[in-house]
């Protein structure tokens, strides 16, 4: 008897050094309907990215469409985030695939996805010179849509890769047309006939805040179907925030997950414009990965070092408040970023649209800036 | 009595187990700094010994990262506490009315720590994604990982031979019988970030066929993520070999779409991805709702209007899933966890546990032990007064 309870631990041992799960197994599953398509890579994000969390709770505002004839709707690969359709389209001796996805506000550009497209036709990367030269906009159904066509593969089995990018108030829409085989007139027609349907829907009321109406509410593209509904009327700070004065014209817009507040600008054309909000512990990573994130959103060449990112940096000059500030410029686009350390967080506010606006709104939002009070 | 014996049903060692429980839990929460709550949860409760180490996001962690401390793991400690229970209570218990309460309140702990010990070694947790108005009959892994080989059998089914990733050993040589070609593992990472210039080290410098060929990104090794919400990226380049030949080399990393290969008149996919486990039942997603409590972003209601049928049972039935009412069949508990109205799916949490009842009879056990015991005082004590 002294000696079974030692037993225990022995057979423990033995038990938990034994192969538990079969490493290798054989069974039978139903195929997938076609294969996954490459875009499936953003399902992965590296670890430390900031953008990871933000797509499972993103809630993107619908948007209507109408396939051109002969198009299936298919059964939404599910590695594939932020996916919204996904089509069959019939090509003689080929075949095709449209996927249609929608991504938060200000994730960025036809550029920011080139790398889906180029992987899809079995391309290298491309340099940010050469997306920027392949890259044009048109105007379809009335909305501006930055367009780009790759071809890649090889001889025997020729690719190819439509894309566009339809930025509006409430998201940011990308769709990729992937075809086995060249390119084909009649297909490029279908894509735009596509594209030209969209009809970006509205930010669920649900989503939006809306206080006491005041006739002055700005204008954000009020013509374009797609502009979303917008609150108007004094705009309450966020949590962590004691307090702001969000300047005369501007007005809250819809929240957004992983955002602390969104404001709204008059913008030019129907293109979004907003200074968004956010807050996150700790510093991101530094101000290179930050820096470099801000730039690639204009479209400009990332900076190599810790050093450079810290040299693009103006000082915060706000009351005390530790920080630091960045004014970037691209083409077409432009940034100006508060970046306020406090209490161990980062509260970031961006000024992100089209250049001229920016610039014009640039007085007050040093005027937003002078008035937080943490 | 055996010297054995007594040391075992020593109060002493009770005190220093239970002491060392105290510096484990400590040192452990200590270590969730470098490597995560599972990564802790892994090395100083699921093992018999654990070497703890200064961690580095500690105050001057790069200076006393020397520092080590070899502890006993929980295992070792949840079993020594077993013993050392069992042989007091032999040693010190008579079996007799009143001491019944007491070998039912030991009992109950003993197997309050069977329990976990079971949960350690054998729950299991997975995830199932619906989209609206689609079924699903699979759930895969969250943190494990399989290199997956599927052959088209016909135009809906495939033979899948799936290989988990703790076979895919740099150097080691893997011959599965239904595949007509050896797997040679030469590079293999759990933790994998793309790089956008590749240097002239880069392991796709190996690779001969497939995407990875075409690309100009390289590839490199990424600390492990193993945060209870981490995603990794596992990646591996295996040469492919038929009895007479090489037929070439292939990157494959999870995420990225799958690789066609063609072995004569065969095409097989390569691919590496969650972990799978198919189920004898399906679930079918109907409708989901998700609130949010106004002017937050704090979820208010997720729920998933779901049909499950299973044909073994002839069972199809309607179940709502929502937070805190999960959906349990088959010994699989479905928990509500994910959500994304963009893209109209769910996602599940899906835990398998079989030694989920353990505690709860447990708990019971200890409580009627209790009653049994304060009963036996309580009458004690009234015929004292009498």
């Amino acid at each position: 008897m002294t000696v079974r309870p030692l037993l225990w631990p022995v057979c423990l041992f033995l038990f938990s050094a034994c192969e538990r799960a079969d490493t290798v197994r054989h069974y039978d599953a139903p195929r997938p309907a076609e294969d996954a398509p490459a875009v499936a890579a953003k399902s992965a994000p590296a670890a430390g990215d900031p953008h990871a969390g933000m797509m499972a709770d993103f809630k993107a505002p619908d948007l209507t469409d109408t396939a051109p004839a002969g198009w299936v709707r298919e059964a939404t690969p599910p590695r594939v985030e932020n996916l919204l359709r996904a089509y069959h389209v019939p090509v003689e001796n080929s075949s095709g695939k449209a996927l249609l996805l929608a991504f938060p506000p200000g994730t960025g550009s036809l550029e920011t996805f080139s790398d889906y497209l180029t992987l899809t036709v079995g391309l290298t990367q491309l340099s940010k010179e050469e997306a920027a030269k392949r890259i044009t906009t048109a105007t379809l159904g009335g909305k501006s849509f930055e367009l780009i066509t790759l071809a890649g593969g090889d001889a025997a089995n020729p690719r190819t890769a439509m894309g566009a990018c339809l930025n509006t108030p409430g998201a940011v829409y990308f769709t990729l047309l992937s075809l086995a085989g060249p390119e084909q007139p009649a297909v490029r027609e279908q894509f735009q006939h596509w594209l030209a349907s969209f009809q970006p829907g509205v930010v669920s009321p649900g989503a939006t805040t809306v206080s006491t109406p005041t006739p002055a509410a700005p204008s954000v593209a009020p013509s374009a179907p797609s502009a979303p509904a917008v609150a108007t009327g004094p705009v309450p700070p966020p949590s962590g925030l004691k307090g702001w004065k969000v300047p005369e014209g501007w007005a809250a817009g819809p929240e957004k997950s992983m955002r602390a507040a969104t404001l709204l600008l008059p913008g030019v054309d129907d293109k979004s414009f907003s200074v968004i909000v956010s807050v996150f512990p700790g510093d991101l990573g530094g101000a290179l990965p930050n820096a470099n994130r801000w730039l690639k959103e204009l479209g400009l060449p990332p900076v190599a070092s810790e050093a450079e990112a810290v040299a693009l940096a103006k000082p915060l000059g706000l009351n005390g408040l530790e920080g630091s500030r960045y004014a970037l410029d691209g083409t077409p686009r432009s940034s100006r970023i508060l970046w306020v350390k406090h209490q161990g967080k980062s509260w970031f506010f961006k000024m992100i649209g089209e250049a001229a606006a920016v610039k014009r709104e640039e007085a007050r939002f040093e005027e937003l800036a002078r008035s937080l009070s943490f | 009595m055996s010297r054995l014996l007594k040391f075992f049903s020593s109060i002493r060692l009770t005190v220093v187990l239970l002491g060392l429980s105290v510096l484990l839990v400590f040192l452990a929460t200590l270590s969730q700094m470098d490597m995560g709550v599972r990564g802790a949860q892994v090395k100083f409760f699921m093992s018999f010994f654990a070497l703890w180490q200064y961690p580095l996001g500690l105050p001057y962690g790069a200076s006393l990262h020397w520092i080590h401390i070899p502890q006993l793991g929980g295992w070792s400690l949840g079993g020594l506490l077993m013993i050392n229970l069992i042989c007091a209570h032999f040693r010190y218990f008579k079996l007799s009315a009143r001491s019944f309460g007491i070998g039912l309140i030991h009992g109950g702990v003993v197997l309050l720590l069977i329990g976990q010990f079971i949960t350690d070694l054998f729950q299991v947790d997975s995830s199932m994604q619906i989209e609206l108005g689609k079924s699903s009959n699979f759930v895969s892994r969250f943190h494990d990982f399989e290199l997956a080989v599927s052959e088209p059998k016909n135009a809906t089914t495939e033979s899948v031979t799936a290989i988990s990733t703790s076979r895919l050993k740099p150097g080691s040589s893997l011959q599965v019988g239904a595949l007509p070609f050896t797997i040679k593992t030469t590079w293999f990472e759990p933790n994998t970030k793309l790089v956008t210039d590749r240097g002239p080290n880069d392991p796709t410098s190996t690779v001969t066929q497939g995407i990875w060929t075409r690309m100009k990104v390289g590839i490199t090794a990424a600390d492990v993520d193993n945060s209870m919400e981490g995603a990794n990226a596992p990646a591996v380049i295996v040469e492919l070999a038929d009895a007479q030949k090489s037929l070439g080399t292939w990157l494959v990393r999870a995420g990225i779409d799958r690789e066609s290969i063609t072995v004569g008149d065969r095409t097989f996919f390569l691919e590496m991805r969650n972990e799978r486990q198919y189920l004898p039942y399906s679930i079918e997603l109907k409708n989901l709702k998700h609130d949010v409590y106004e002017g937050t972003d704090t979820p208010k209601a997720f729920e998933s209007d779901v049909v499950l049928s299973d044909p073994r049972t002839q069972l199809t039935r309607r179940f709502l899933v929502e937070m805190n009412e999960p959906l349990r069949h088959g010994g699989l508990t479905f928990y509500q966890y994910q959500m994304n109205r963009a893209s109209n799916y769910t996602v599940f949490q899906v835990v398998e546990n079989p030694g989920v009842w353990l505690p709860y009879l447990a708990c019971f056990m200890v409580s009627i032990g209790l009653v049994w015991v304060f009963g036996f005082s309580l009458n004690r004590f009234r015929e004292r007064q009498a």
